[in-house]
């Protein structure tokens, strides 16, 4: 009787988790991101879709222990300064209960502090910045989700180093974290032959053309181009390779790797153009015939029909933004059945899943020190109309 | 060949009250439009194809309206009624942009407040016009016409477009700076052609934008026509002469009743199962659109013969605009008219020796 009272008691001062964390009910649970929803920045827009588009196929399957995900999505219109104030609005207004998938590297930074400061989960960042990666023991709360930048540099750097030990390198990069972090895993993957670049040439992010860096990587006598550029960019560099006649033997970052790139350089350039050219992927492509069969991309097209029936299936960053909700939705799911932010964010940190969205033979994997959750890349190599998957998982952190 | 005679003057005139104000273009504009139905024949429903092209010279386009006399069904909101293929140029970047994406029936409710189209519109199409997984969702507004616009078709199709030529951070300015150029819009089961034989006519009116101001110009607007023959006819017929074992196919060809050109390449596909022709051979055209082929029947089984030919998107500017066509009321005129790109195949004759 005592032992009930003392139970009742206990219960009357420790409210329900559901009831004292923000964001979670009885019934649902919400989730807040910014992105560029309008503006010309919006190409980025699938990623944020993509996971909503998840996130209703989940719903509609009962949702995370009977809770439906609600996914409020703010639109920064890629501009920092927003973000700011949209994350403040998403958490002192919406009160959601976490961040998620909000978009671009600088954007996360902007509103890191902020956040954890508040001890409110921001997961799942797209970037794969060392500045978000490495972090974790300042910034528990910020976790990413693109492999290592620093480690796809570093890739690229070995992969030369062994299968062209004569190359003289020309790299187009962006200035700034993501395109420098690229650079100098490409240096340390080159290790002694980081001399054999010959020319770097950088183009700021709101530059309209990259013709005169690409110029200039030709004069220098380079023979193998590196491409660390978005997608625009990259496809402005591979055509401006071909109109000046140079054919190098070309590599470029993942990020830039959706079927799309290569319609646009073929469309302005010829179907040659860029064909042969390396890159590496973690992420099934729906435009590939060789993974039509994958149980990922079954799913992967059965939910564009069905939750996004007027967006491109072909867009590869729909599929990104289902494997970052896929990943969520696990975390959620490990988070408890009446989940706290501290419960999140720990679920967060020991990620240990079979991705369906990944090509085969990955998985996403966190530790407390481990904040690069895609740990492993394959090589891809673009030919016969699309990247092939070459040989066996390399690893990126 | 009949022509679709238009009794439209005062018609005309009224429409060109649209046209009278705005500036003139500082560069001449043109643009076409192509239009064919799958298969050419009367009354044809199952698949038609509109194809709409504008030079990257031209200036930035405001509106179009289409109107034509095949009838057009709305189609049921909520489904795809088609495809769209079409090319871009991202002025941003300096790049053309392949875009591509469904045709999906819409309902017209929600377009009321459309400023394009304002109102009660009778359908509302929708071109998903998708690139690098950004989709641009272009309405195309339907309605029937009435008063004066009955001049040039029973049915209008409405197109606007935004800007891309006012400077970047322009509320309203296309994404990237896009400029359509290019569109080809494959449609199905919302178009019905012509039931009467002859050449029908298409009319587009293109209103370009002032350029650099994001203000139509309707003193620029120009007009564009696609004329459709309708039914396509190739005429066979098989004949065998028994002592010399002899085939002889002949036969006439034409498009809404006129001779097909003299030169035109029939190809010739024959077998011995009609579900299993080959190709073997081929003939021209003549004068008068009459063919002729003959030949050995080796081996001497009974055989199957079949023609079948292609025509390409044709220029018909000199004739379609100017010489026999009904002048334009578009004030910056006429300036260029297409005959339909087609392909057709004539019945399977057999040859029993």
């Amino acid at each position: 009787m005592r032992a009930g009272l003392a139970l009742l008691l206990l219960l009357a001062v420790v409210p329900a988790a559901s009831a004292a964390t923000p964001g979670v009910t009885k019934t649902q649970i919400v989730l807040g991101a910014t992105g560029p929803l309008t503006g010309d920045e919006s190409l980025y827009k699938p990623v944020l879709t993509g996971a909503q588009a998840y996130f209703d196929y989940v719903n509609a399957h009962g949702g995370v222990d009977g809770r439906k995900i609600v996914y409020t999505v703010e639109d920064d219109q890629y501009n920092p300064s927003q973000t700011v104030t949209l994350t403040q609005k998403l958490v002192e207004q919406d009160g959601v209960f976490a961040i998620f998938n909000s978009i671009g590297t600088e954007h996360a930074l902007a509103v890191r502090s902020y956040l954890n400061a508040r001890k409110i989960p921001q997961l799942f960042v797209g970037s794969g910045a060392a500045a978000i990666g490495n972090d974790h023991a300042k910034y528990p709360w910020t976790l990413g989700l693109l492999p290592s930048f620093v480690g796809e540099g570093l890739i690229y750097g070995r992969l030369i180093a062994q299968h062209q030990p004569k190359a003289k390198i020309g790299v187009l990069y962006e200035n700034d974290e993501y395109g420098n972090e690229l650079l100098s895993g490409l240096k340390k993957g080159l290790g002694a032959k980081a001399t054999q670049i010959v020319s770097t040439q950088s183009y700021a992010l709101l530059d309209t053309s990259v013709t005169s860096q690409v110029q200039a990587l030709r004069a220098a006598g380079a023979d193998t181009f590196v491409i660390f550029a978005l997608p625009q960019q990259a496809a402005q560099a591979f055509i401006a390779a071909q109109k000046l006649g140079w054919n190098p033997t070309e590599y470029v970052t993942s990020v830039s790797i959706d079927p799309a790139v290569m319609q646009v350089v073929h469309l302005n350039a010829g179907a040659q153009t860029g064909v042969g050219a390396t890159s590496i992927a973690f992420l099934h492509d729906p435009t590939n015939p060789t993974q039509k069969s994958s149980p990922g991309v079954k799913l992967y097209l059965r939910i564009m029909k069905r939750y996004l029936p007027s967006e491109d299936p072909r867009a590869v960053a729909h599929m990104y933004g289902m494997m970052a909700a896929y990943a969520m939705v696990d975390a959620l799911k490990h988070a408890g059945k009446n989940p706290t932010r501290a419960a999140l964010l720990k679920a967060a940190q020991h990620l240990n899943e079979a991705n369906p969205f990944l090509l085969p033979g990955l998985r996403l994997t966190t530790s407390p020190t481990d904040y690069f959750p895609i740990g492993h890349a394959y090589l891809v190599r673009y030919l016969h109309g699309y990247w092939n998957v070459l040989g066996k998982p390399l690893k990126t952190s | 060949m009949t022509r679709l005679v238009r009794a439209g003057f005062a018609a005309a005139a009224a429409l060109a009250v649209l046209f009278a104000a705005g500036a003139a273009s500082a560069a001449p504009n043109t643009g076409s439009i192509a239009v064919s139905f799958s298969p050419m024949t009367l009354g044809s429903s199952s698949s038609a194809t509109l194809h709409v092209s504008t030079p990257q010279s031209d200036d930035s386009i405001a509106a179009i309206n289409i109107y034509t006399n095949a009838s057009v069904a709305s189609g049921t909101p909520g489904t795809q009624i088609g495809s769209v293929d079409a090319t871009a140029f991202a002025h941003d970047a300096g790049l053309n942009l392949p875009l591509t994406g469904p045709v999906t029936a819409d309902d017209p409710s929600k377009h009321a407040a459309d400023a394009c189209s304002p109102g009660a519109n009778q359908g509302v199409w929708v071109m998903n016009l998708s690139a690098a997984g950004q989709t641009l969702p272009i309405p195309i507004y339907i309605n029937k016409t009435a008063g004066g616009a009955t001049a040039f078709g029973a049915y209008n199709l409405k197109i606007c477009l935004p800007p891309w030529d006012v400077p970047v951070g322009t509320p309203g300015r296309s994404f990237q700076g896009a400029q359509l150029i290019d569109a080809k819009l494959t449609l199905n089961k919302v178009l019905t052609a012509p039931t009467s034989a002859g050449l029908s006519v298409w009319e587009m009116f293109t209103t370009p934008y002032t350029p650099g101001k994001g203000t139509p110009n309707l003193a620029g607007t120009f007009e564009s026509r696609a004329f459709v023959p309708l039914p396509i006819a190739l005429g066979i017929k098989a004949t065998y002469k028994k002592q010399t074992h002899t085939w002889i196919l002949a036969g006439k060809t034409s498009e809404g009743g006129v001779p097909l050109a003299t030169g035109t390449t029939l190809t010739l596909s024959r077998g011995t199962s009609p579900t299993a022709l080959k190709r073997a051979g081929s003939a021209k055209v003549k004068t008068g659109g009459a063919w002729t082929m003959s030949g050995r029947l080796i081996p001497k089984k009974t055989t199957y013969f079949q023609i079948s030919t292609s025509v390409g998107e044709r220029d018909y500017t000199a004739t379609g605009c100017k010489n026999a066509a009904p002048p334009t009321i578009a004030p910056a005129g006429c300036v260029n008219a297409t005959l339909s790109p087609w392909s057709a195949k004539s019945s399977i004759v057999r040859v029993k020796p």
